[in-house]
C-alpha cells in the first residue's frame, strides 16, 4: 500500500517537474524574444553577451535560435566558430542552423572557416539552410577557381560544356538543384566567385529560366562577373536583348496614394520595397 | 416571407393561380440569387463608406509581402454585406418553417458574430490578435454541440433518423459506417474545421469567395437531389424531404457572393474579415453536415482544404521541429512567395476550385 502511495507520489513529481520545466521553458523564450525585439530596436543590454554564452547551450532550440539571431543582429563575430560549429551540425533544428548562416553573412568579414562551413551547408538536406549558405558565399564569396567549379556543379546536372543553347525543351531537367530558392541564391553566389569567362555559359543559360526570379538571379550575377571578368560588350548586349524581361509579379500603384505623398510629404503607409518583395536574407 | 405570402394567395384567390409558380424551388433559388446580388450591389457603397467612417478599415501586416502593405485603409467586415443579403434573400424566398434552413439562418448568425467580435477586437486593439485562437474555437464547438443536440434529436432533427448518423463517402452508394452518438463529434469535427479553413483562405482579394459560391453550388444541386423524390430515386440517394428549400439558401449564398466580388474583386475596395468568412464557413460546414456530404467538401472545397492543410503542417508539424515545408503559410502566400502576382494566384486557384467544383459534382452520378 505504502509502495502504490510513494509510487503515486513520485509519478506526480515528475509530472509537475515536467509542467514546471515547461512552463520555465515558456517565460525563458518569451524573455530571449523581448530581449531580440529590444536588440533589434538598438537596444542592447549590457549582460547580453554573456545572456547568449549562456542561451547558447539551451536544451530548447527555440531559444538556441534566439540566441543565434541576436548575435548577427549585434554582429558579435567572436562567436564565429559557435555558429559554424551550428551550421555544420546537422542535429541541430533547421532555423538554428539557418539563422547561424545568416548571422554569420551579417558580419563585416568572414574567415576561411566560415567560408568553408557555407560549402558543407551547401549540402544540407534543409533547402533554407543551403539557400543562405549560398547566399552567404554571394555576399563573402571571392574569385576562385575550385569554388567555380564546385558551384556549377551543385547547380547543374552535366558539364556546362554539354547543355545546349536555348530554347531547352525541359529545362528543369538540366539543374541538380530542384528548389527554386537555392538555385537562385547558387547563382548570385556564382557571380561571386565565378573566375574564367569561359565558364560564362553557367550564367547565360539560366536567363532563359521560367521562374522570373531565377531569372532575375542570373541577370544579376551575370553583370556582377561579366563586369569583373571583362566580358565582351557586344556579347553581354546581345544575350540581354534576347532575355525574357516579363514576370509574373508586379507592383501595383495607387494614382491617390502617390499624389497623397507628394501634397503632404509622407505616406501613412510602409514603402514598398522595389522588387516587390522583402527577401527576408538580404 | 414572399414566399407565404403567394402560397396564401395563390391558395384563396383563383385569380392568384399563377402564384404556385413560387412553390417551384428552382423558381424561388433564381429570384433568391438575383435578389442577393441586387442588395449586395446596392448597399456595398453604403457600407463601404459607413465602415471607413466607423474606421472599420484593415491594417497593414508585416507578412512582408507586396500587396499587403498597399491595401491598409480598405474597409474590413464586408462580411455583414454578405450575411445580411443572404440572410434577407433568405427571408424573402424560403419556406421560415423548414428545418434546415431555420438552422442554417442560425449558423450565419452565430458564426458571423463570433467573425465579427473577432474582427471588432482586432481594430480596437488595432492589433493581428483579435478574439484568441481558444476561445474562437470554443464558440465554433458550442454552435457544433449545438447543432450535434438538434440533429441527433428524432423530435428536432430535419434529417430522417435511419440516416442521421450514418457516414457517406463520395462516389459510394451505400453509407461506409454507422457512427451513431460519435456522429455528435463528427458534427463539430466538420463545423469547425470547415468554418477555419475558409477563414484561413480569406488573405487575397477575392481568393475565399468565388471557391465558397463554386461549393455552394455543389452544395445546392446535391440538396436539391436529395429533396426530389425522382431525382434520388434515380440517382440512387436517400430521400431527404424538404431538403430541396438548401437550393435556395445557396442560390442566395451565390448571389451575395458575386454581388460582394463586385466590390471585393482585385484591387478591393471591401474586406469580407472574419464576420464573412467564418460565417461562409460555418454554413458550408453546416449544408455538409445536413446533407450528409461531408466529405464531399474535400473534394469540392479543395482549395480550402489544402489551404488548411498547409497551415496545419507549418505549424503544428514542421515548425515545432525547427524546420520548413512550405515556402510560406497558408498556400496563397506561398504561391506569392515564388514570384506570382496577386491576381494570378487568385485566377489560377478559382480555376483549380471550378475544376475540382466540376469533379464534386461528377459524384451526383457516379456512384
Amino acid at each position: 500500500m505504502n509502495r502504490d502511495t510513494d509510487g503515486d507520489c513520485d509519478r506526480a513529481m515528475v509530472f509537475l517537474s515536467i509542467i514546471k520545466k515547461n512552463l520555465d521553458g515558456k517565460a525563458r523564450l518569451k524573455a530571449a524574444e523581448k530581449r531580440l525585439t529590444d536588440a533589434k530596436n538598438g537596444e542592447w543590454l549590457s549582460d547580453t553577451d554573456d545572456w547568449i554564452r549562456e542561451m547558447l547551450k539551451h536544451d530548447n532550440w527555440q531559444i538556441r535560435n534566439v540566441a543565434v539571431k541576436l548575435i548577427g543582429e549585434g554582429k558579435k563575430s567572436e562567436f564565429t566558430e559557435v555558429l559554424t560549429n551550428f551550421l555544420t551540425d546537422g542535429s541541430q533544428a533547421g532555423f538554428v542552423r539557418r539563422n547561424s548562416a545568416i548571422s554569420l553573412y551579417t558580419f563585416d568579414s568572414v574567415e576561411d572557416t566560415v567560408i568553408r562551413a557555407f560549402f558543407v551547408g551547401l549540402d544540407d538536406p534543409y533547402w533554407e539552410v543551403r539557400t543562405e549558405c549560398a547566399l552567404g558565399l554571394s555576399l563573402h564569396g571571392v574569385a576562385d577557381a575550385s569554388m567555380t567549379a564546385s558551384l556549377i556543379a551543385k547547380i547543374y546536372r552535366k558539364p556546362i560544356d554539354r547543355i545546349p543553347g536555348y530554347p531547352i525543351f525541359w529545362p528543369k531537367r538540366i539543374y541538380r538543384e530542384k528548389n527554386f530558392e537555392v538555385r537562385a541564391a547558387l547563382l548570385r553566389a556564382l557571380g561571386s566567385v565565378l573566375d574564367n569567362p569561359e565558364l560564362m555559359h553557367a550564367l547565360e543559360i539560366p536567363l532563359s529560366e521560367d521562374i522570373w526570379k531565377v531569372r532575375e538571379a542570373a541577370l544579376d550575377a551575370f553583370v556582377r562577373a561579366a563586369r569583373r571578368l571583362r566580358y565582351p560588350g557586344d556579347r553581354i548586349k546581345s544575350l540581354l536583348m534576347g532575355m525574357d524581361l516579363t514576370c509574373t509579379e508586379f507592383i501595383p500603384t495607387f494614382p491617390i496614394r502617390r499624389t497623397f505623398k507628394q501634397l503632404t510629404g509622407s505616406d501613412n503607409t510602409p514603402s514598398v520595397p522595389e522588387d516587390g518583395i522583402t527577401y527576408h536574407a538580404l | 416571407m414572399l414566399y407565404s405570402l403567394t402560397t396564401w394567395l395563390n391558395a384563396n384567390f383563383d385569380s392568384l393561380s399563377w402564384l404556385r409558380l413560387f412553390s417551384y424551388i428552382t423558381f424561388r433559388a433564381i429570384l433568391a440569387a438575383l435578389t442577393a446580388f441586387i442588395m449586395a450591389l446596392f448597399f456595398g457603397p453604403p457600407l463601404i463608406r459607413w465602415l471607413k467612417k466607423c474606421g472599420s478599415t484593415d491594417l497593414a501586416w508585416g507578412f512582408g509581402l507586396v500587396n499587403v502593405q498597399s491595401k491598409s485603409g480598405t474597409p474590413t467586415m464586408g462580411g455583414i454585406l454578405i450575411l445580411a443579403t443572404i440572410i434577407s434573400s433568405t427571408l424573402l424566398w424560403c419556406d421560415l418553417s423548414n428545418r434546415f434552413i431555420q438552422l442554417l439562418l442560425s449558423a450565419a448568425i452565430w458564426f458571423g458574430c463570433i467573425g465579427a467580435l473577432d474582427d471588432y477586437l482586432k481594430l480596437k486593439h488595432k492589433s493581428k490578435a483579435g478574439l484568441s485562437e481558444k476561445k474562437k474555437i470554443l464558440s465554433q464547438v458550442g454552435f457544433g454541440i449545438l447543432l450535434s443536440l438538434i440533429y441527433l434529436h428524432p423530435d428536432l432533427s430535419p434529417v430522417p433518423m435511419n440516416i442521421a448518423t450514418k457516414l457517406f463517402v463520395p462516389f459510394f452508394k451505400n453509407p461506409i459506417a454507422d457512427m451513431d452518438y460519435a456522429y455528435g463529434l463528427f458534427i463539430i469535427f466538420v463545423v469547425v474545421a470547415i468554418s477555419n479553413s475558409v477563414n484561413l483562405a480569406d488573405g487575397l482579394d477575392g481568393l475565399a469567395i468565388v471557391p465558397s459560391f463554386f461549393v455552394a453550388g455543389v452544395f445546392g444541386a446535391f440538396s436539391y437531389v436529395i429533396g426530389n423524390t425522382v431525382l434520388a430515386q434515380y440517382l440512387l440517394f436517400d430521400y431527404m424531404p424538404g431538403s430541396g428549400e438548401i437550393l435556395i439558401f445557396c442560390a442566395a449564398m451565390i448571389g451575395s457572393g458575386i454581388g460582394f466580388l463586385w466590390y471585393n474583386a482585385y484591387p478591393a475596395q471591401i474586406f469580407m474579415g472574419d464576420t464573412g468568412s467564418l460565417a461562409l464557413g460555418g454554413l458550408l460546414g453546416t449544408i455538409a453536415i445536413l446533407i450528409k456530404q461531408e466529405f464531399l467538401f474535400v473534394i469540392a472545397g479543395g482549395v480550402f482544404v489544402a489551404e488548411a492543410a498547409t497551415v496545419f503542417l507549418t505549424k503544428y508539424i514542421y515548425v515545432p521541429r525547427g524546420k520548413r515545408f512550405f515556402f510560406r503559410a497558408p498556400l496563397h502566400h506561398s504561391l506569392q512567395y515564388r514570384g506570382l502576382a496577386e491576381t494570378k494566384v487568385v485566377i489560377r486557384l478559382w480555376i483549380v476550385a471550378a475544376l475540382l467544383a466540376l469533379f464534386a459534382a461528377t459524384a451526383l452520378k457516379i456512384r
